[in-house]
């Protein structure tokens, strides 16, 4: 599976994000914080079903996505968001340990991954180029 | 030795006799299906009730057989009467006091009457004085010994119940139910040896004819020892297993909590540092105002990490003791706790903990379902036992089967060799009682 080649490539450039994750209080700070580094935030998704319907209907540049959505698997998600026409770019993204999920990052389509704590406008500009 | 003595014309009555047992057979092994059908098999798997049926209704058939030809010969009337007492046991599904106390009475009845069968083979009598010891033995073990022992067993605590009333109880005595228990068990092994011994024993001096006789009945006999052997086994390693899933089960919550909590909020809380970093210059009030909700983030996790560290193991219970931390739980439960503790030394540092746990998870549950205004702790120690009660004012009527609370709490105290009673009639309030054995 190929990420479909997205519109973010440079930070400087405004483009736009979807932001995936079961948590409301990540969600709102990733928000700020990619706000303030020059993303619009086009649209937030808490569970999969969603997250694909945002998809088709907001058509973001890329998506930022939590690898375990409460009970669902993000890596599953990101194979199915691969799919879908005019795919956006993935970048995962996780609160537990890189090390547990890299045979899998490696597997999946996304472009990189970032560690929750690390998230900011530059580490996601890094991976998009 | 043979079976081809050719019965005489069978007489009017014999013939209604064999009527009336084939009808009430097919009529048990019916109900016995119903019941499986209906609720699970208490205590057992649905597959080995199925078969018990299966072998009472084949016990009955070829005991009415065997009857009818030679009915001279006790063989027949105990393998139809091995087959009723194999019924019996599914009385025990029902969930109603007088099949319930019948089944729990009459089945293990089935092993002694399967003994007498095997042993009295071939010519339907005991050969020797030993043999009318281990037969008699074998009755006394499963008729007065078990109605003694359901006498003084409550059932509250017992896997697979709630169940209908023991109409045999009365009153709950764990030493003597516990006690009788173990002599059951102990005599019911060396009786099954020596009755293995002397079958053993007179197949290597029975001649070639004699063991044709012999072959199908052994066989019988061996396969029910097999089964009951089994049930006893599967039984100890499905509580084995459960202990095991409820440490990985306890793991996983943990897990679960830091990661959805505290690390949640540091993760947050490093965020908005960054984003504070960044507009410290260009926008000092944004950045003060992430300052402030950096600082609430961490107040918040630090909450929920002393919160957890405390459910893994609290601190005070090893420093201070039982009464301590009991106060300490009940200092922070949301209802008015009354303690009343009687302990004159220090218990194990286990069954410390054990206890402690009994009672956090009883509060814990008054709190969440109870709507109670009080509540009352008893924890007494005496040499043999100690006994810790939570019981509370509120509104009853919880599960004492269900709940994974519960059954945490259940595996926890039988690690222990101890029972966990809990009664909840709606409207009652809640009583939770642990019975945990004190090691010398």
């Amino acid at each position: 599976m190929v990420a479909g080649v997205g519109a973010c490539h440079d930070p400087r450039v405004p483009s736009s994000v979807l932001i995936v994750d079961d948590h409301a209080s990540f969600r709102a700070m990733a928000r700020a914080v990619l706000a303030d580094g020059g993303y619009t935030v086009v649209g937030e998704a808490a569970d999969a079903e969603s997250a694909l319907a945002a998809v088709s209907e907001l058509r973001p540049d890329c998506v930022l996505l939590d690898v375990q959505l409460g009970d669902v698997d993000g890596f599953a998600l990101a194979d199915g968001l691969g799919e879908v026409e005019d795919a956006p770019a993935v970048v995962l993204t996780s609160g537990r340990d890189r090390r547990d999920f890299e045979p899998l990052i490696r597997a999946s389509g996304a472009r990189g991954f970032i560690p929750k704590e690390r998230l900011s406008a530059a580490a996601l500009g890094e991976l998009l180029q | 030795v043979s079976f081809a003595v050719a019965p005489v014309a069978t007489p009017p009555r014999a013939r209604v006799f064999t009527a009336v047992v084939i009808a009430a057979a097919v009529g048990a092994a019916a109900a016995g299906t119903v019941a499986l059908a209906h609720g699970a098999a208490r205590d057992q798997t649905t597959t080995l009730a199925a078969v018990t049926l299966l072998a009472a209704l084949s016990f009955v058939g070829s005991g009415l057989v065997a009857w009818r030809r030679r009915p001279q010969v006790w063989t027949g009337a105990l393998m139809v009467a091995a087959g009723f007492c194999l019924f019996a046991g599914s009385l025990a599904n029902f969930d109603s006091a007088v099949p319930f106390t019948i089944g729990l009475v009459v089945s293990p009845v089935a092993a002694a009457v399967i003994g007498h069968l095997v042993l009295s083979f071939p010519e339907g009598r005991l050969h020797s004085p030993l043999e009318c010891v281990v037969v008699a033995g074998a009755y006394v073990v499963t008729i007065p010994l078990q109605v003694v022992m359901l006498m003084f067993m409550g059932f509250e605590h017992v896997t697979g119940c709630p169940c209908p009333s023991n109409l045999l109880f009365v009153r709950d005595e764990m030493a003597v139910h516990s006690t009788i228990m173990t002599t059951q068990r102990l005599l019911g092994i060396a009786l099954a040896v020596a009755a293995g011994a002397i079958v053993v024993r007179r197949w290597q001096h029975a001649s070639a004819p004699l063991r044709r006789a012999l072959a199908p009945i052994l066989l019988t006999g061996g396969v029910t020892i097999l089964l009951l052997l089994g049930t006893l086994l599967a039984a100890q390693a499905s509580t084995r297993a459960r202990i095991v899933e409820a440490g990985d089960t306890e793991r996983r919550r943990l897990e679960r909590n830091l990661h959805d909590g505290a690390q949640q909020r540091l993760v947050s809380l490093a965020l908005a540092l960054g984003l504070a970093e960044s507009k410290v210059e260009q926008e000092p009030t944004a950045a003060v105002a992430l300052l402030q909700s950096a600082r609430e983030e961490l107040t918040e996790a630090l909450g929920e990490l002393r919160e957890l560290a405390r459910g893994i193991h609290p601190a005070v219970l090893t420093e201070r003791g039982l009464p301590y931390a009991l106060q300490a739980l009940a200092e922070r439960a949301p209802v008015e706790v009354e303690l009343d503790l009687q302990l004159d030394r220090r218990p194990p540092a286990a069954l410390e903990a054990a206890a402690y746990y009994v009672v956090a998870e009883a509060l814990a549950n008054v709190a969440k379902y109870a709507k109670a205004t009080t509540a009352r702790v008893r924890v007494k120690m005496d040499d043999q036992r100690l006994v810790v009660e939570v019981a509370d004012d509120g509104v009853g009527g919880a599960d004492p089967s269900g709940g994974s609370e519960l059954r945490g709490l259940d595996d926890r105290v039988q690690a222990f060799g101890g029972s966990l009673r809990v009664r909840s009639r709606p409207g009652e309030g809640t009583r939770v009682l642990a019975e945990l054995p004190v090691q010398p």
